[in-house]
């Protein structure tokens, strides 16, 4: 098989280079060492049922927990929270034990999944942080589901507004709604650019620019990506795929990964992961009709769903859509080993898929794999696979 | 393919064993009657169950902690789907069809086993076709995630019902409307009516079950206690299927009355109690006859299980029975413990019932498919580790019984009961008589011969495939070593894993006691003894008097092991020697996974024939490292403490030793002779005559 590198046709983005330093220097980049400087207060969230607006206009700098950027021998992880636990939430208590968060003033989850709950419980018994606050996440999307994830938000802000000595007002809840929206629009532009048949920017240079946006202020990030939206439009950058592809499952935040995968010829052009289109697709909406807590907790509940709610159908749906939507050739399922949720929808996923006739291979992971040895090959017999499928 | 069985053939089974189990009982003059009644309950659970289809019964599959009352109170027959899997595990012992066929639908071999086998056994028709598929997530991920699947392969409706993560007003609020929703479509589906009634009735009985339930307990303080030793299994499994039901109580009763006047008569359920235990999670269900034998032989019981026999001693308001199911919920032990936050009050209440019960020692069932349970291990051992009270974790599966051998589970408890008997050891002023000790391992056997304090001669060959004549071999070489000739008529105790049934030794003793006891003799100040052999690697915690306070080891896969090192010197085709002091050369470090011996052996392959391959003592200490992080991890667990010794045939691979001290950040000792320490302190038991059967 011939495999196009595409790393060959492409001009190196100026713009982006100051995304990989955040993401090269997080957890103790440049600017939450600043900002703890100047007094202010960093937190950190897990998983994309933490509305960070609230954080953003209580002041706070908000930055998302990950694990370590390599896979890494997991010692202290396996040792505090048992090897069957997903390596995702062992990388982070790791780094969380050694230090490497010792800057945030607050740490706020969701009762997403088991290893997330646990996670949060191990952090608070054995590393401990002067706020901390979990929020109750249903698993449906119903009307009353609302009701109770309002009521649980809005406790979230009062606990924060007591720690803090602070009143978080509606004005301050509705600019941040806006910072955050204008993030939102502009990733979506960014998305919208990957629909063309040469998308100007890579799957793995799209992570980067993700993971850097959840690491650094998002007027900054905001500010940061514009500047780069301007450069692809300058640059007439057109990048060539022999396969468009889809990667989906547990969280990611390794580029590597997708860049293993578009060195064998094949672009990745969109994705269902919570690091990045779960992030940021839906925008708060606010009509009017609602207060703007009220506006951020729906957003937040009915926002493209996570493996963890009911009914998974609707998260099939989207991925379904998507596929649609970008022209997929494949899909490329990751799924970090212990992740139970996405492993039991894995056989439902694969019968939707099949039904509409679009390949996909599905792989166990480790978080923040880089995906060479095995993994290179089974991507590889995938692909050709496609190949075969399409002639 | 995996063939089809008759529908409903697994219940059909289960009747089967358990009419037979209870017939047996009722011929044994000295079965207990509650046992008698809880194989009468299951009967009568699963034949109502295996007629429904026939009878024209409502039937409803449901997950663990689904609130079954309402089923009850609408006439619908429930069928809890993890308990049938559980008990088909330790009633029909193979799971293998169900496992596989679990396997063939796509579903992960990390998820929880017993799910696993329940959609495999739904594929396969081994259950019967339920009319509604329920299920909610208490108690994890696996609960919630489940009934898609399960639904869609019976193409039958399902409801799915949301329990909310803590326990604020507004929760159960929610909780109950969910409930309200759950009796809407049970209704419209079954076209049954909710009786509220005999919901209110069930929530009267529920109160009975919690009063009964906190007597037990308290029977269960007296000592000797009186209950035997994985009875709680049975205590769940009754409010599993009969939630306040007749039945329950009626069980609860019997199991009173009998435990009381145990206590009156001051009898215990073990001929000698030696060991009062707490339990924390589930043991392999399939091993249950063997542990309930293995705990009477050694005088072992099981007094407190916080995870599960420890409800909130609240009452329910039988006048707002939907409200109480929902309440219900948040009194049952399994809902403080695994799901909901995990306080410093759950775990302070823990440590309490450790006093309350007096338990001398805490077994963790670290069942590999249940996650969350797992990540509270060092939670648990932390917290009752400050009150003295140690704690053994034995990884198992709950269900598949290719996971764990009786034998290794027998040694796991054994060394544990040895820790906890703490025999007296003066290892320096033994009885002057000659001894031996032999340790066979997987590679080597070994044997000291000893008098009193004295080594007089050590041998170490290689193992032969005859344990009895390999051991015999080495003990003459020892005695020759020693100068001794003739051949005495020795004390000889074994250990190793090829060390029990060696027909001329006095006794045997686990690996852990031995190694405490050889470190011992040979550094007083030990305290950690890290035992790297070819198969296997042990942790052994040594306290100031010699005894064994905690051990953990490692022989579930090659990774970490002498074996490993081996394999991997191999595909550099060098020898372990030279691959050893290379690697005190290198300058960097390959990258090599130290979690799995094949994909390692793969990463070292793709090392070699790298262009430029990379530099061959960096691939020797990466092998160094992956082993190295391996054992750190091991160590960890335990908590490691100065002075570190490292024995084992390992211990004298300088360029290992040597990373391993970075790995761990400490200097460790190495003793003369690392391979023989086992041997040593098997002859000291020996000289002692604390070697027993």
């Amino acid at each position: 098989m011939a495999t196009t590198n595409i790393a060959q046709d492409k001009v190196e983005l100026q713009a982006l280079e100051r995304f990989r330093e955040i993401n090269r220097a997080f957890p103790k980049t440049e600017e939450v060492l600043k900002y703890k400087s100047r007094g202010n207060k960093v937190f950190g969230w897990l998983c994309t049922y933490v509305p960070e607006e609230v954080l953003h206009a209580a002041g706070i700098l908000p930055v998302r927990i990950t694990g370590y950027n390599q896979e890494t021998e997991l010692n202290d992880g396996n040792a505090y929270m048992y090897i069957n636990n997903c390596s995702f939430t062992r990388s982070c208590l790791q780094m969380g034990l050694k230090g490497e968060y010792s800057y945030l003033d607050g740490i706020v989850g969701g009762s997403t999944c088991d290893g997330v709950r646990r996670l949060f419980d191990l952090w608070r018994h054995y590393i401990g942080t002067p706020f901390d606050h979990v929020i109750t996440v249903p698993r449906k999307m119903t009307e009353r589901a609302q009701e109770l994830y309002y009521q649980q938000v809005l406790e979230f802000k009062q606990h924060l507004e007591q720690h803090l000595g602070v009143r978080i007002s509606d004005e301050q809840l509705l600019h941040s709604i806006e910072v955050f929206n204008e993030s939102r629009r502009l990733l979506a532009r960014l998305y919208e650019m990957r629909k063309l048949d040469n998308p100007p920017v890579s799957g793995a240079e799209t992570l980067e620019i993700l993971d850097s946006s959840f690491r650094m202020s998002k007027e900054r990030f905001n500010e940061e990506l514009r500047r780069l939206l301007d450069e692809l439009d300058a640059s007439g950058r057109k990048l060539k795929g022999k396969w468009r592809l889809m990667v989906a499952g547990s969280v990611m935040n390794n580029p590597e990964f997708i860049k293993s995968i578009e060195e064998l010829g094949a672009l990745v052009v969109t994705d269902e992961l919570c690091t990045s289109t779960r992030y940021w697709s839906d925008p708060v909406v606010l009509d009017g009709s609602r207060t703007p807590l009220e506006a951020i907790s729906r957003r937040y509940l009915s926002n493209f769903p996570c493996a963890r709610m009911f009914p998974s159908e609707e998260r099939f749906n989207r991925i379904l859509g998507l596929a649609r939507d970008f022209r997929v050739d494949g899909v490329i399922s990751q799924i970090i080993r212990y992740c139970v949720p996405y492993a039991h929808d894995l056989p439902l996923l694969s019968e939707r898929l099949k039904a509409r006739d679009i390949p996909l291979l599905s792989l166990d992971v480790e978080y923040a794999t880089s995906g060479s040895g095995q993994i290179r090959t089974r991507v590889q017999a995938f692909l050709e696979m496609i190949e075969a499928k399409k002639s | 393919m995996i063939s089809t069985e008759r529908q409903g053939s697994r219940v059909e089974s289960l009747v089967k064993a358990c009419r037979l189990i209870g017939r047996m009982s009722r011929l044994n003059p000295l079965a207990r009657q509650s046992d008698i009644k809880y194989y009468q309950l299951l009967e009568k659970y699963y034949s109502r169950v295996l007629r429904a289809r026939e009878e024209g019964g409502f039937l409803a599959s449901h997950t663990v902690f689904f609130p079954t009352e309402v089923l009850y109170a609408m006439d619908i027959i429930p069928m809890h789907t993890e308990l049938t899997t559980w008990l088909a595990a330790e009633f029909l012992g193979a799971q293998s069809e169900v496992l596989a066929a679990g396997a063939e639908l796509g579903l992960a071999p990390e998820i929880c086993s017993p799910h696993r086998g329940l959609a495999g056994a739904f594929k396969i028709n081994a259950l019967p076709r339920p009319d509604v598929v329920l299920w909610s997530n208490l108690i994890c991920d696996n609960t919630a995630k489940s009934g898609e699947l399960i639904a869609e392969i019976n193409r039958r409706p399902g409801f799915f019902l949301d329990h909310p993560f803590q326990d604020s007003k507004l929760e159960i609020k929610y909780f109950v409307s969910e409930l309200q929703e759950l009796v809407r479509f049970l209704e419209e589906r079954s076209g049954h009516k909710m009786n509220w009634d005999k919901l209110s009735e069930s929530i009267v009985r529920t109160n009975r079950e919690i009063e009964l339930l906190h007597e037990i307990c308290e029977l269960r303080k007296a000592i000797p206690s009186p209950f035997h030793a994985l009875g709680f299994l049975e205590l769940l499994s009754v409010d599993y299927l009969f939630p306040g039901q007749p039945e329950a109580v009626e069980y609860l009763e019997a199991v009173h009355k009998e435990l009381s006047d145990m206590v009156k008569q001051g009898k215990g359920a073990v001929k000698e109690e030696k060991h009062r235990l707490m339990t924390l999670f589930v043991p392999p269900m399939h091993m249950i006859g063997f542990l309930e034998r293995l705990y009477q032989e050694h005088g072992a019981v099981s007094t407190v299980e916080p995870l599960f026999t420890y409800w909130n001693n609240d009452r329910l308001d039988p006048s707002r029975p939907l409200e109480s199911v929902a309440r219900k919920a948040d009194l049952i032990p399994e809902r403080r413990t695994m799901y909901g936050p995990l306080t410093d009050k759950v775990l302070k209440e823990t440590a309490d019932h450790a006093k309350q019960y007096k338990v001398d020692g805490a077994v963790y069932w670290a069942f590999m498919g249940c996650r969350h349970t797992c990540a509270t291990i060092k939670l648990f051992k932390d917290t009752l580790a400050e009150i003295n009270v140690p704690m053994v974790t034995i990884d198992c599966d709950l269900v598949d019984p290719t996971i764990n051998s009786e034998e290794e589970i027998r040694e796991a408890l054994e060394r544990f009961f040895e820790q906890l008997s703490k025999p007296h050891v003066k290892a320096t002023a033994g009885t002057h008589v000659l001894v031996a000790g032999v340790d066979i391992g997987s590679v080597t056997t070994k044997a000291v011969i000893i008098n009193g304090d004295r080594v007089l001669g050590t041998s170490i060959i290689a193992s032969a495939d005859d344990a009895e004549a390999g051991a015999k071999a080495a003990i003459k070489e020892a005695l020759e070593r020693a100068g001794i000739r003739s051949n005495p008529d020795l004390c000889v105790v074994s250990t190793g894993v090829g060390g029990k049934g060696l027909s001329f030794s006095k006794g045997h003793k686990t690996a852990a006691t031995c190694l405490a006891m050889g470190a011992h003799y040979l550094y007083h100040s030990v305290r950690t003894v890290i035992d790297i052999g070819g198969e296997s690697c042990t942790v052994v915690k040594v306290d100031e008097g010699g005894h064994l306070t905690d051990s953990i080891n490692h022989d579930k896969c090659a990774a970490g092991t002498g074996l490993f090192l081996q394999q991997m010197a191999r595909l550099m085709a060098m020898t372990l020697p030279e691959v050893s002091s290379l690697s005190l050369q290198a300058q960097g470090r390959a990258d090599i996974s130290g979690t799995c011996a094949v994909f390692a052996e793969s990463e070292v392959i793709s090392h070699v024939h790298r262009d430029p391959p990379t530099p061959k003592a960096d691939i020797a200490a990466g092998i160094h490292y992956a082993v190295a992080g391996r054992l750190a991890s091991l160590c960890k667990r335990v908590g490691i403490e100065k002075d570190v010794l490292v024995v084992g045939g390992v211990a004298l691979n300088a360029g290992l030793v040597a990373i391993l001290e970075e790995e761990l950040s400490i200097k460790v000792l190495v003793p003369e002779s690392p391979q023989t320490v086992a041997a040593l302190g098997a002859a000291l038991a020996a000289s002692e005559g604390t070697g027993s059967d």
